[in-house]
């Protein structure tokens, strides 16, 4: 288990033993500052949020509550943290970009259109789908960090974002997938299309295996 | 004025002079600032100033093993802090002076 997730079941089970109402207050400044930013270094600030809610455990043996401890205004004391924040580094912004191109290309080989001259992979679709899912997930981001401490009767409007970004994104991968001619494609010849392929089966084999024995190991320790 | 805007200039060489007497973590910061007389305070207005500190390199802080329960960060005085320390204490000898001569005069006027 890394640090990161030590530190967030440790966060999980601390929260279990909060009255409820700090438990609420809690979960909205966690989801507040976790929303913030798709880059901000998870680790420092998952330990950040740890510790507030240790003092906070203190301050309850001390009978003040979450609002007695924090103040009543989480929002401003969560921007300014945010503020404080070091920059993320180029180095986690490409890592977690990376994943996402990763995931995408992945998807773009085995859905590929196969015929017996090799695969024709999709140029468009490789470099604009990756884009249009950073994007999306920042956008939704945004949508959920706005939400936190906005106006109770207007959480709808949220909801209508989500759907409606979810919506837009579905329907553009599709477009660049599918509904646009292909413009631009690579071509990988027979059998090398094939070997790919095999290739990723056994990687992906591999990575479920090798995820679910840990998981394994794990619960038996 | 509110007394709330005569604390914010102060506090951060009140948190400064806290920490320089020994490491502490964020709660017991706080319970030792509201016994010196910081009743208002909350942890709203604390966790942005350490988080300032810390990243403006005045204090520096270690995870460290704590009895009862979870890991806990302790925040302690760098050089750099003990030296905004100094500077805040000049600063504030000199306004407290300038200040108490001029109620002084109002006093004596009175």
């Amino acid at each position: 288990m890394t640090n990161n997730q030590q530190t967030l079941t440790q966060i999980n089970q601390l929260k279990q033993r909060l009255a409820a109402n700090d438990q609420r207050y809690f979960d909205d400044l966690q989801l507040y500052l976790s929303t913030a930013g798709l880059f901000y270094n998870e680790t420092q600030l998952n330990q950040q949020l740890l510790n507030m809610l240790l003092d906070l455990r203190d301050a309850n043996a001390d009978g003040q509550s979450a609002i007695d401890f924090f103040g009543n205004d989480p929002q401003t004391m969560s921007n300014e943290i945010i503020k404080q924040l070091p920059t993320p580094k180029l180095r986690d912004q490409l890592s977690f970009i990376s994943i996402i191109i990763g995931i995408t290309w992945l998807f773009q080989l085995l859905y590929s259109r196969n015929t017996a001259a090799g695969m024709h992979l999709n140029i468009i679709a490789l470099v604009i789908v990756p884009i249009i899912e950073v994007l999306a997930i920042m956008l939704i981001f945004r949508v959920l960090h706005h939400s936190v401490y906005g106006a109770p009767n207007r959480k709808w409007l949220g909801y209508v974002q989500t759907a409606l970004i979810f919506s837009v994104t579905v329907g553009l991968m599709l477009a660049f997938t599918n509904l646009i001619p292909l413009g631009w494609t690579l071509l990988i010849p027979s059998p090398w299309n094939n070997l790919l392929l095999t290739l990723i089966a056994i990687i992906a084999t591999g990575t479920l295996v090798f995820v679910l024995s840990r998981y394994q190991h794990r619960k038996n320790h | 004025m509110k007394q709330s805007q005569l604390i914010k200039g102060v506090l951060e060489g009140c948190v400064l002079a806290t920490i320089s007497q020994g490491e502490v973590y964020g709660y017991q910061l706080i319970q030792a600032l509201r016994q010196h007389g910081f009743d208002s305070l909350v942890g709203g207005t604390l966790y942005p100033l350490l988080a300032k500190l810390e990243k403006n390199g005045a204090v520096t802080s270690v995870i460290k093993p704590s009895p009862d329960g979870p890991n806990r960060k302790y925040y302690t005085l760098t050089s750099a802090g003990l030296t905004a320390l100094h500077a805040f204490e000049q600063q504030w000898t000199q306004l407290k002076h300038h200040t108490d001569q001029i109620l002084a005069e109002v006093q004596s006027n009175d």
